[in-house]
């Protein structure tokens, strides 16, 4: 597109200038995007390398490559970082890339706390791994159950890092939450009424709301851990009144809507990934729109399955079996609507579309061993299994990464402006799908022959050898899977083919504007006039009086919640380094605590919130004519 | 409760291994779903052979787990076959471009979402929760109910066998109203055949869970509450089991073994159990005797009719009765009962049992010949 006097006007008015002040301060949701998705995918390759040590060290029986205590740090890390540091943030990568494209706004409503939770949550993994270095990392699981969490049997450093670290991503998410509810809310396009909105906002939506609603718990318990670890209280501890139970109610009670959080986000992207590449609208909408919030709710309703063991009630037990049997009936909902997609319509094997058909098909094994569990006598036997390691593999592999690597062959032209290899990325996904599978599924079968998880050796004889050899082979040629669309991202990155505003010819909004977009995503506020903008016969950027330019300031319109009329017009905040620099403070704030050095926490504290005073103040945004 | 014969198989694995039959047929069709089920079967079978197998039962409550678990494998494996079928048949039967795209108003479809997505799952889904309650109705563990306190719950249940989780093994307490007859054992939980009984189990430091697949599921072990598990065994044998929640560096070595017996045995090893441990004969035992009473050994150990009362560490009474060291690791036999005094930290690292390197040649083989005498 030949650069107007438009385009540069606007240009000048939301570019980020090219200097390290300008790198820091940026609050550019684009540029954020792919900072959160090339941070948590570094995550995934160092949660990845730590599974594949685990592996090792459970290829045969009695081995002796990691030392118990090491393997159990490494277990934990390996969970903690893939659900916390990479599963969520990854999806959020997109989300704030994509969202503002999709919906036709030029940024998130609140650009500056999003550098804000870009910062934070960067900044909390940091945290998280510097125990390692004191060769004292969590070592009790991802859900780190009391007591054993408790300074009496883990007097090391690693339990305060894990739950510090927890706390301040805690904040990041929880920014990022609102942020999405706002702008979904708010920032959609004049005509994209909420019955026309892509399904992945609909899935954003649902699990920002959820967050909101489940981190507290999140935080409450890690709050409670570090004040009975070093404060004196007995919020778990029994021999001080505590409950053993309320950790585990108030984490699962976080737990298992969060498992939606990292789950209906990539279910969105598969919805809009299928019917792009089986070139037909999708089947259902409201189906699948209806079922992403019914799960988000039901979500709330199903935690107590984690705790079939524990001893409770039969019919508190009954009730969240039915809970739990009730959301996956929403999850078939979503798997047929994608099938009926295909069916009835004229499918495309491009590599993205290999990928969200793979994830669905493995989604259908995660699905089904889900029930398998949710029946509480059986649950009996294979709770604490490798059954459950091998559902939750299913799971959130098939529903994460899979569809991840989706939206990445899917959106990445998008991002890049450039092609990436179709050969290559067949190749990977073959690869991926083959290694996954030879090394998930026997987890199966070795856990209904009653290998326990989270042991980091088992005895000869038990039948078990011949299967963990192969899931340790399948898991690394997973990991070579994931190495040949690393390689296929550099080398499209340095001569892949250029790929215009649409290489799919796809209907969302995104395709309307250049690859990469410019700063200010769209010259013209689009009119949206039907669910699939660019495959309808409506002019999204028809505007001869350019009426819709709004080049006044950094502007972007705001819509009613439901229909999406055009009421006001919003002003997006300039970069800043004030994000930046709260964030740091926080970050000195826990590190301070943490080391003891309280003085230095107090002043921390201040200053951060004397850095939010200053991003608050009051000012008056450049008039620009 | 009538004890089922082991190797019943259930009615619908007898329908899939008909359907197994199919592989004989002459179309290739069938004959590709036949190969296909009899794989999945054999899959499914490669689970069975194993002591620790959860389809490896010896009781009715494990049996009738085994026997849905294997109806919902049989079952999952013909819907994952199925979807995995319509998607790549659905995936390859047409193909587009991506020049062209059908129109927006394209509709349709929604019959495959109200039937496949909807109706067909709520009635699996139903019959498998029902089929689930049932079997909870039959076989529950018991937490404390609301409105009970420990003791009244403990007089409703009657344990006849108390358990303890410690960081990495087990206490097993057999209770008896006459505190004459009630005595301690480790890591070694003997029952009889053809009577249910009523197991207690609690902790003593972290969580953990008790487990014998092939009697039962599991039951966490949590501070502060006593939870209670019923076994019924149905045939004789040693079955192995497992500390199945993660309770710290060992908890991959915190094992435990079952030993079924007919009841006349359980009576006769009861008795066995209930006597102190066998004063020494031999002069080693003797001088070994000497050893464990007034060294370390008795600080942390029990062994009834001596000096030796520690309570943190294994009661060792009738150590020599067992067939398994330090909760089902090593074998109970003269090189690893000296290897576990001397060198415990490198056979367990991190466990309670000090390494106990000081003693002489002489005195550590007195001290095994005193434990080996402890029938």
């Amino acid at each position: 597109m030949a650069e107007t006097a438009v385009a540069s006007q606007l240009t000048e008015l939301w570019e980020t200038p090219k200097t390290l002040c300008g790198w820091l301060g940026t609050v550019d949701h684009k540029e954020l995007g792919i900072r959160y998705l090339v941070t948590a995918f570094l995550f995934l390759i160092v949660g990845g390398v730590e599974s594949l040590l685990v592996r090792i060290q459970l290829t045969h029986s009695n081995m002796n490559f990691l030392s118990p205590e090491g393997y159990n740090q490494m277990y934990t890390m390996h969970g903690v970082t893939m659900i916390f540091w990479y599963a969520a943030p990854i999806l959020s990568g997109f989300a704030i890339y994509l969202i503002p494209l999709m919906i036709g706004a030029r940024d998130l409503a609140f650009p500056r706390l999003n550098a804000f939770t870009y910062w934070t949550f960067l900044f909390s993994g940091i945290l998280l791994y510097i125990s390692p270095f004191f060769h004292q990392a969590p070592h009790a699981g991802w859900f780190a159950y009391v007591p054993y969490t408790l300074t009496e049997y883990s007097p090391g450093v690693g339990m305060d890092y894990y739950a510090l670290s927890l706390i301040l991503l805690g904040i990041s998410t929880t920014g990022a939450a609102i942020n999405f509810v706002v702008t979904i809310f708010r920032f959609r396009a004049p005509g994209m009424a909420i019955s026309r909105m892509p399904l992945f906002a609909y899935s954003t939506l649902t699990i920002s709301c959820v967050i909101v609603f489940a981190m507290p718990a999140l935080t409450a318990a890690c709050i409670f851990l570090e004040l009975d670890r070093h404060w004196g209280t007995h919020f778990f501890g029994i021999a001080g009144g505590g409950s053993t139970f309320l950790w585990q109610q108030l984490f699962w009670f976080f737990g298992h809507p969060w498992v939606y959080v990292i789950f209906l986000p990539a279910t969105g992207m598969i919805s809009l990934i299928i019917p792009a590449f089986s070139r037909r609208p999708v089947v259902g909408y409201a189906w699948i729109a209806i079922s992403t919030i019914l799960t988000g709710l039901v979500g709330f309703g199903v935690w107590l399955h984690h705790m079939f063991t524990v001893g409770m009630s039969d019919i508190a037990m009954s009730i969240f079996s039915a809970g739990s049997m009730t959301i996956s009936v929403f999850t078939s909902i979503q798997v047929l609507a994608w099938l009926a997609t295909i069916w009835k319509g004229r499918p495309v094997a491009t590599t993205s579309m290999y990928y969200a058909v793979g994830s669905v098909v493995m989604l259908v094994i995660g699905g089904l061993s889900g029930v398998f569990t949710g029946i509480i006598p059986v649950d009996w036997q294979v709770h604490n299994t490798y059954y459950v390691v091998a559902h939750i593999h299913y799971v959130l592999v098939g529903s994460n990464v899979f569809p991840v690597f989706a939206g990445f062959y899917f959106w990445l032209p998008k991002m890049t402006g450039r092609m990436m290899s179709e050969k290559l990325g067949k190749l990977s996904f073959w690869v991926m799908f083959i290694g996954f599978n030879v090394g998930f599924f026997p987890m199966h079968i070795i856990g209904l022959m009653g290998m326990p998880r989270r042991i980091f050796t088992y005895p000869a004889g038990l039948g078990f050898d011949k299967w963990n050899m192969v899931i340790t082979i399948g898991a690394f040629v997973l990991g070579v899977g994931i190495l040949i669309s690393i390689i296929n991202l550099f080398v499209s990155l340095r001569s892949g083919k250029l790929a215009g505003p649409n290489p799919w010819n796809a209907d969302g909004l995104e395709w309307l504007t250049d690859s990469p977009p410019p700063p200010y995503d769209f010259e013209h506020i689009p009119l949206v006039a039907s669910r699939h903008p660019l495959w309808d016969d409506y002019d999204n950027l028809d505007d001869p009086d350019d009426d819709r330019v709004l080049d006044g300031g950094r502007l972007t319109t705001i819509t009613t919640w439901l229909d999406a009329e055009p009421i006001g017009v919003a002003t997006i905040p300039e970069d800043s380094l004030l994000p930046l620099v709260m964030s740091l403070t926080l970050l000195g704030f826990f590190l301070a605590y943490q080391f003891h050095a309280l003085w230095i926490a107090l002043a921390l504290i201040i200053l951060t919130f004397l850095a939010g005073c200053a991003w608050m103040w009051p000012h008056t945004e450049k008039e620009v004519l | 409760m009538k004890p089922f014969a082991p190797g019943e198989i259930s009615p619908f694995a007898k329908v899939s291994s008909a359907f197994a039959l199919l592989g004989l047929a002459k179309r290739p069709m069938l004959r590709r779903a036949g190969t296909l089920a009899a794989f999945a079967g054999m899959l499914a079978l490669a689970g069975c052979r194993t002591a620790e197998s959860t389809f490896n039962w010896r009781g009715p409550a494990a049996h009738r787990i085994a026997n849905l678990s294997w109806d919902m494998t049989i079952l999952f494996v013909v819907i994952t076959i199925v979807m995995w079928g319509l998607f790549a048949f659905a995936f390859y039967r047409r193909h587009g471009t991506l020049a062209e795209h059908e129109p927006v108003e394209a509709s349709g479809g929604e019959l495959w979402i109200a039937i496949g997505g909807l109706a067909v799952p709520l009635l699996i889904l139903t019959v498998l929760f029902v089929a689930g309650l049932s079997l909870l109705q039959a076989f529950p563990i018991h937490g404390m109910p609301n409105g009970l306190s420990q003791a009244q719950m403990a007089q409703a249940m009657k344990p006849e066998i108390r358990i303890t989780g410690h960081q990495w093994w087990w206490t097993i307490d057999y209770l008896n109203d006459d505190p004459s007859k009630a005595f301690t054992t480790a890591n070694e939980l003997h029952l009889p055949t053809g009577r249910p009984i009523n197991i207690e189990v609690g902790t003593s430091d972290v969580m953990h869970s008790f487990w014998i697949p092939a009697l039962h599921g599991k039951v966490d072990l949590i501070p502060g509450q006593a939870n209670y598990i019923r076994l019924l065994a149905s045939q004789t044998g040693t079955y192995t089991g497992q500390c199945a929640e993660y309770c710290g560096a060992e908890h991959a070595r915190m094992r435990l073994l079952a030993v079924v017996q007919t009841p006349s045995e359980y009576e006769a090893w009861l008795e066995d159990q209930r006597k102190p441990g066998n004063a020494p004969t031999t002069p080693d035992a003797q001088a070994g005797e000497k050893v464990f009473t007034t060294a370390a050994c008795a600080l942390c150990h029990t062994v009834r009719g001596t000096m030796a009362h520690g309570s943190v560490a294994p009661d060792l009474t009738h150590l020599a009765s067992r067939q398994m060291l330090a909760s089902d690791i090593y074998p109970n036999n003269t090189s690893f009962l000296e290897a576990w005094i001397t060198n415990a930290q490198s056979l367990k690292p991190a466990c309670l049992m000090p390494d106990l390197p000081n003693f002489s040649g002489q005195q550590l083989r007195d001290l095994v010949a005193y434990l080996q005498q402890l029938h």
